[in-house]
């Protein structure tokens, strides 16, 4: 479990102990920092709360991560960490000057920015290359980010990453960011999502700072823009970007943009910036196969401190195959699931923690093969006789290998048992055709892209 | 616990803490002052959980105890006692005071409930006179920011260099920054940023008659203690932006009036611009007097002149008056000088006779 997630088990069993003044006096802005049997470190705003939990609330807390962490815990240590940023009220502070709004846009401020203020705020630290599990369905995108973030400005300007959601494409732009601060921490690096540049383009335009908002996006190192489809139909918004864009490019600036879908199936996009998209480096990800999945959860559970029974963990990797968010959720829930019941994870727990998700999104167990010929056929339009039979016309040869390909990679059937289902065919056969579509996959985008849209319908059912 | 005190002593100790004991607290607790004895005198504590104050006042203690009260109803009821001396009994969690002409029953609550206060420990502390703590908090402390949104400005940037102690403060339309000397030299260097609240607060109560003020700088925490007062604050997390790079290294103008003048000057201009923040026009003009004019669209316009000495370039410069007369009020001598390298460059404006008082204010862009 992660650290959060206890801590906020913990604070809701010592809401329900003690009293709401003094929960919320005491407890606003606590955070559980780090664990390391038997000692807890807790991170509390003040000295004042120090004090008082030292004296007050010691035995409270510790008998309540005890019971957490199956006695893990036996002591516990109270640091004074940042507070948390405190709330906004509702009603506005009146300031002192500018009284009226002409006049604010008029004041001149002092410009205390330090450079990389925007960044350090969020980035965010654990997306880093070492972090990210590398499969044959991102291995492009991954060596692509990782070339970026040793020359930038060098190779693949611009880089665009693009793939489904969930699959780690936030991850790989905050990777090379951290690893280009890392390097440098003075470049002048920005990472912005599409839609903060949206907003901070027309709040230029309100307030007539369009000077200021082409000097901050005109003058830095590396640009990195998350979701880029978020542009289509804003077009004052492109036409911005798109002299950002050529201000940037022209000068060897490295530009990183990650996008839901390959940018010149993006709506709207004028086509002057998507033909701009393309010039240096499109990589895709595709989603997870299964020996993938299976490394990322096995990644995650290690991570959490946590030996989990082997079946259990390709039980969640089958069950869970679109989206990495999900598979991570899915984990999360059967490790408290797991925590809360006092037991080691079994299969049989995992389930029973995993029923709402298995019923409402993934499907249970592996795919079948019969499922994948229905779905292999509709997407090609061809019948499942043609795809069965013996006609070497291209137009089912083509089918029939992808099937080959993905009934071994989706349903781990064995060479001889694909044959069979296939109407009897020689493993020879089937050794060939999946091997043909492996081996085309190393260079064929168009063919990457129509597996990856296969497998979306399989996961989708 | 049973003890006599002077109305005096017990009003002022009660009304200092009370200030800082928070008004609208969750914890009925924290509304209340902690009065306890400590060795022969009476201890008088309260707190916000951000800032703290321990005052102690000369008591005659008959039983040692403690308890804490109602600090509004407390210092409300000690102040209007016209009384020399008042009785204090604690009787389980109530509190009977009694004088030659009023006799009330308070209810508290048990002392044991109340906060501890944090002890500030550090190997390091540093002497400082009262009347320049004073001084440089009122000259410095108006700068800060009031609204959150970056929460290192709310406070005041202090640093301890050598032999001296430098407190800046800015909102990002203006700048102050004083130098006082340390009564010793420091051992070491060391910064910190402390809440704007906590040196106003530290300003009120220093009384001039005092010897020193001693500031302690511990990791997280700050106190000033002087007299029979300890103050006791957070310090502001993160980093202070290095002020330092805006203020202006060279000046391509620079101009020295009157205070007088230049005020008066400056508040009838403002009266015209009070619909447009106090927006108002400088016009420096080599050895010519200075002049102030307004303009405003519902009420009309003016212009003044003051005499002085202008050197340099001819500027005219747009800036909001308020931020100009909040830094004459409390600058010292009778003279300012006024620097500037521009119409979009900071104004600075400093003590003609002196080298350790530095503001600046930003101006405003004029539309021509």
């Amino acid at each position: 479990m992660e650290l959060d997630d206890i801590w906020q088990a913990a604070l809701g069993e010592l809401e329900v102990a003690l009293s709401k003044a003094n929960y919320t006096t005491w407890f606003r802005g606590t955070r559980l920092v780090d664990i390391q049997p038997p000692q807890a470190v807790i991170s509390v705003p003040s000295a004042f709360v120090k004090k008082w939990f030292e004296k007050r609330y010691d035995q409270e807390i510790l008998k309540t991560l005890k019971k957490l962490t199956d006695g893990a815990v036996t002591h516990i240590t109270y640091m004074i960490g940042a507070p948390l940023p405190r709330a906004h009220t509702t009603t506005p502070q009146p300031t002192t000057h500018a009284p009226s709004p002409v006049s604010q846009n008029a004041q001149a401020s002092i410009d205390l920015t330090p450079p990389n203020t925007m960044t350090t705020l969020r980035l965010r630290p654990e997306y880093t290359f070492d972090s990210f599990i590398v499969g044959s369905n991102n291995r492009l995108a991954y060596a692509a980010c990782q070339a970026v973030a040793q020359t930038p400005g060098k190779m693949h300007n611009p880089l665009v990453v693009y793939g489904g959601v969930g699959l780690g494409k936030t991850h790989l732009i905050h990777a090379i960011g951290n690893t280009l601060l890392a390097h440098n921490p003075k470049l002048k690096l920005l990472y912005t999502s599409c839609e903060d540049f949206a907003n901070d383009f027309v709040q230029s335009i309100q307030s007539k700072k369009s000077e200021s908002f082409k000097k901050k996006y005109r003058s830095i190192d590396v640009f990195l823009v998350d979701d880029i489809q978020f542009l289509s139909r804003k077009e004052g918004t492109q036409e911005e970007f798109f002299h950002t864009f050529n201000a940037l490019h022209q000068n060897d600036r490295q530009i990183v943009m990650t996008s839901d879908r390959i940018p010149t199936a993006i709506p709207d996009l004028e086509g002057r910036l998507s033909s701009r998209f393309g010039m240096g480096m499109v990589a895709d990800i595709q989603p997870p196969d299964l020996e993938t999945r299976l490394a990322i959860v096995q990644e995650k559970a290690t991570r959490a401190g946590m030996d989990i029974d082997p079946d259990v963990l390709s039980f969640i990797a089958e069950s869970f195959m679109s989206n990495i968010r999900e598979l991570e959720g899915a984990l999360n829930k059967v490790i408290a699931y797991c925590q809360l019941q006092g037991e080691q994870p079994t299969l049989d727990l995992a389930r029973a923690a995993l029923k709402d998700q298995l019923g409402a999104g993934a499907k249970k167990g592996a795919t079948t093969p019969d499922k994948l010929i229905d779905i292999v056929t509709r997407h090609f339009s061809i019948t499942k006789e043609e795809i069965m039979g013996k006609q070497r016309n291209r137009r089912f040869v083509h089918p029939r290998h992808i099937l080959m390909y993905l009934m071994r990679l989706e349903c781990g059937m064995s060479f001889p048992q694909i044959g069979d289902a296939l109407g009897g065919k020689d493993h020879t056969t089937i050794m060939h055709g999946s091997g043909v579509i492996e081996k085309e996959l190393g260079r064929d985008d168009e063919l990457r892209e129509e597996l990856g849209s296969i497998r979306t319908i399989l996961y989708a059912k | 616990m049973h003890i006599s005190c002077m109305q005096e002593n017990l009003a002022k100790g009660v009304s200092a803490v009370s200030r800082i004991v928070g008004v609208r607290s969750t914890l009925p607790i924290l509304s209340n002052m902690l009065l306890s004895t400590d060795k022969g005198r009476l201890k008088i504590a309260g707190t916000d959980l951000e800032i703290a104050l321990v005052v102690f006042i000369g008591a005659k203690v008959e039983k040692e105890g403690s308890i804490t009260v109602p600090a509004r109803l407390l210092a409300d009821f000690v102040s209007s006692n016209q009384d020399k001396t008042i009785n204090l009994l604690v009787e389980n969690t109530q509190i009977t005071a009694k004088s030659d002409h009023v006799t009330a029953h308070l209810h508290g609550l048990d002392a044991e409930d109340f906060p501890l206060i944090p002890d500030v420990t550090s190997d390091e502390s540093y002497q400082i006179k009262p009347s320049d703590l004073k001084e440089v908090i009122n000259q410095v402390v108006f700068a800060t920011a009031l609204d959150e949104t970056r929460p290192v400005l709310t406070g005041v940037l202090c640093v301890i260099h050598g032999s001296t102690l430098t407190l800046v403060a800015t909102d990002s339309y203006r700048l102050a920054e004083r130098t006082i000397p340390l009564m010793k030299p420091a051992p070491k260097d060391v910064s910190c940023i402390i809440p704007a609240r906590t040196l106003s607060e530290v300003g009120r109560l220093l009384e001039l008659s005092l010897e020193s003020v001693t500031l302690t700088i511990a990791q997280t925490q700050v106190s000033f203690s002087f007299g029979n007062c300890t103050l006791i604050s957070r310090i502001l997390e993160g980093t202070y932006p290095d002020y330092e790079q805006i203020i202006p290294k060279k000046a391509t103008t620079t101009a020295q009036v009157s205070i007088g003048a230049l005020q008066s000057a400056l508040k009838l201009a403002s009266s015209f611009s009070r619909d447009i923040s106090h927006n108002i026009r400088i016009v420096f003009i080599p050895d010519s007097p200075t002049t102030i004019s307004a303009t405003s669209a519902n009420m009309g316009d003016t212009s003044n002149t003051v005499e002085g000495t202008t050197t340099g370039e001819t500027l005219e410069i747009a800036c909001n008056a308020k931020f100009i007369l909040d830094i004459l009020a409390v600058m010292p001598g009778d003279s300012v000088t006024i620097k500037c390298a521009g119409k979009v460059s900071p104004l600075m404006l400093i003590p003609s006779s002196r080298v350790d008082y530095r503001t600046l204010v930003m101006p405003l862009k004029l539309d021509d």
